[in-house]
């Protein structure tokens, strides 16, 4: 069964300059050039292209942050489907589709536990009037997110890890690294979340955190969650996903088994410039 | 004594109006140009409905948030999708039309004349507010319901989301919350709390005029609030009590006029600049970077 439908997709930006007859003109690129992919159930694939490809545009027209010129993406949760090009981008998360972007993208002015807790799918307490008509149920609610919290610390990070122990510190305070994992682990806060749309997991991270992500997405694939990721580190890619999409001046050159990819002749002449 | 109580009275204007600013400048990081506006709509609707309509207290204030509601959300709703300087200038729009309503819509408001004798609006029954003792206990239990209310905003899961959309909207967007939806409401309960000082104010004074609802009071209240800091309780209520009390200190110093004036503008101007470089979470605000 495919989660994601993508159809014909198109994506183009202009900008305007002052060209050298003094003239504003207009250049247009196109970024996205008829992108169509479909993406099956629980299973974890890789979105690969070299910079400027069009791998971030595809994820940001997905989850609803750019209009695409031309082109539907639809998605199947919960017996539902939805004409994703149809709905806010608020609403994204709400039927299941979480978005790691590129920049961390945490909140710095909050706690790394406050990051965690207003990533809760459950409104409880979020209008103004909840504190003063609904305390009871809006602090009970506040209790359920700090168990659900402290839980995706300490049993997904395993113990002595680093936003344990700094979970009451602003996140601002965070190392760059640090920052990515909890907005990882932000992403988990979502039990509706299905789909999973991972931009570079790993970029700036050491080692370790590298493992722990590898970790994380490894268990999200064996609670049938479905994941599109971009890498460009390929030991990654190739350890975690099974399927990949090679995206090559806007459109899918390649779409086959992640390890047939690497393999493949032309994938590495285009992709590592191999002769 | 009346001396003292007329500027303790002063000060609970003052904090009511920093602490509505802080709902919106303070929680969400949008500056609006249009605090003195609210104010004066709020001064306005008092006069009318005390001096026309003979109104007692409580439906003059609920009258008031109605209408500064209702405004907000004819402002909000066009000027909202505007970010940053886009939304100080549109509030700025709007605090110029605000301004020249007031001066101009004769029938209604006299113009630059102003309205006068907005004496003694009635609590309950034969209670009313008539002395500076009233004033002051009004004012004092004014201050503490709406403490009350941003307490328990900011400790709530709104100011949360409030925090969130000033750090990072895309982000919040993508976990799911309606970032136009929290910034209106967040846009529209501070206008309908601004309009409240603004019944102390005309009440107590008994006399309002357009000039002090003018941009310069505007900017007046977000340096206030900048200054006492932001984020919490503690920073708009030491905002009040500070720009209350220096220009009275530098009354005692016995400069004439003619210097004191911009003399404390000129303080108020260093002191803004001090706090920016030194402190950018005001003298009493919540600080974020804790290294």
């Amino acid at each position: 069964m495919n989660v994601l439908e993508i159809n014909n997709l198109h994506k183009s930006f202009a900008s305007t300059f002052t060209g050298t007859s003094g003239k504003a003109e207009t250049e247009t690129s196109e970024v996205l050039r008829g992108i169509s992919m479909n993406l099956k159930h629980a299973t974890v694939t890789a979105l690969i292209g070299s910079n400027g490809s069009g791998k971030s545009t595809l994820f940001n027209v997905v989850s609803g942050l750019l209009k695409p010129d031309k082109g539907e993406v639809n998605y199947r949760y919960e017996d539902n489907e939805y004409n994703l090009m149809l709905l806010p981008s608020h609403r994204l998360a709400t039927i299941g589709i979480a978005r790691l972007f590129q920049g961390n993208n945490i909140f710095p002015g909050l706690t790394v536990l406050e990051n965690l807790m207003v990533a809760d799918n459950v409104r409880l307490g979020e209008q103004p009037w909840h504190m003063l008509f609904q305390y009871r149920k809006t602090k009970k609610a506040e209790k359920y997110r700090i168990e659900e919290a402290e839980s995706i610390l300490t049993n997904l990070l395993g113990s002595n890890n680093p936003l344990w122990e700094k979970k009451d510190m602003f996140a601002g305070n965070l190392s760059l690294g640090q920052q990515r994992l909890l907005a990882f682990a932000r992403l988990l806060m979502n039990e509706k979340a299905e789909l999973f749309l991972l931009d570079e997991p790993c970029a700036g991270v050491n080692a370790v955190i590298r493992e722990k992500m590898a970790e994380m997405i490894q268990l999200l694939q064996a609670h049938k969650k479905t994941v599109l990721l971009i890498e460009h580190n390929m030991d990654f890619a190739q350890l975690i996903a099974t399927n990949a999409f090679f995206l090559e001046g806007g459109k899918i050159a390649m779409d086959c088994a992640m390890d047939e990819m690497l393999a493949n002749n032309y994938f590495r002449k285009s992709y590592f410039g191999e002769e | 004594m009346d001396y003292i109580l007329h500027i303790l009275i002063m000060m609970c204007i003052y904090t009511i109006l920093c602490m509505s600013a802080n709902m919106l400048t303070g929680l969400t990081n949008l500056i609006s140009m249009g605090y003195a506006a609210f104010y004066g709509v709020g001064a306005y609707v008092t006069a009318l409905c005390v001096l026309y309509l003979h109104w007692s207290v409580i439906p003059t204030l609920m009258l008031i948030l109605v209408v500064n509601s209702l405004l907000a959300l004819l402002i909000a709703l066009p000027s909202l999708r505007l970010k940053g300087d886009y939304f100080i200038l549109a509030t700025l729009g709007f605090q110029m039309i605000i301004f020249t309503v007031l001066y101009n819509w004769t029938d209604v408001t006299r113009g630059p004349y102003g309205i006068s004798g907005i004496t003694d609006p009635v609590i309950i029954g034969s209670v009313k507010l008539d002395s500076i003792y009233s004033f002051l206990v009004f004012g004092i239990v004014l201050c503490l319901i709406l403490g009350f209310l941003m307490y328990a905003m900011i400790q709530s899961p709104f100011s949360r989301v409030l925090r969130a959309m000033r750090d990072d909207e895309i982000a919040l967007i993508s976990l799911g919350r309606n970032v136009n939806y929290f910034k209106i409401l967040a846009f529209i309960i501070s206008s309908a709390f601004t309009g409240l000082a603004g019944y102390l104010y005309a009440t107590y004074i008994s006399y309002i005029d357009p000039t002090s609802f003018t941009l310069d009071e505007s900017m007046f209240i977000l340096s206030a609030l900048l200054i006492g800091g932001t984020g919490n309780i503690k920073g708009p209520l030491v905002g009040a009590v500070f720009v209350v009390i220096l220009p009275e200190i530098l009354r005692f110093v016995g400069l004439p006029d003619s210097v004191a004036a911009p003399l404390r503008q000129i303080l108020y101007g260093s002191i803004l600049i001090w706090v920016m470089f030194n402190r950018k979470q005001g003298i009493a605000g919540k600080s974020i970077i804790t290294e």
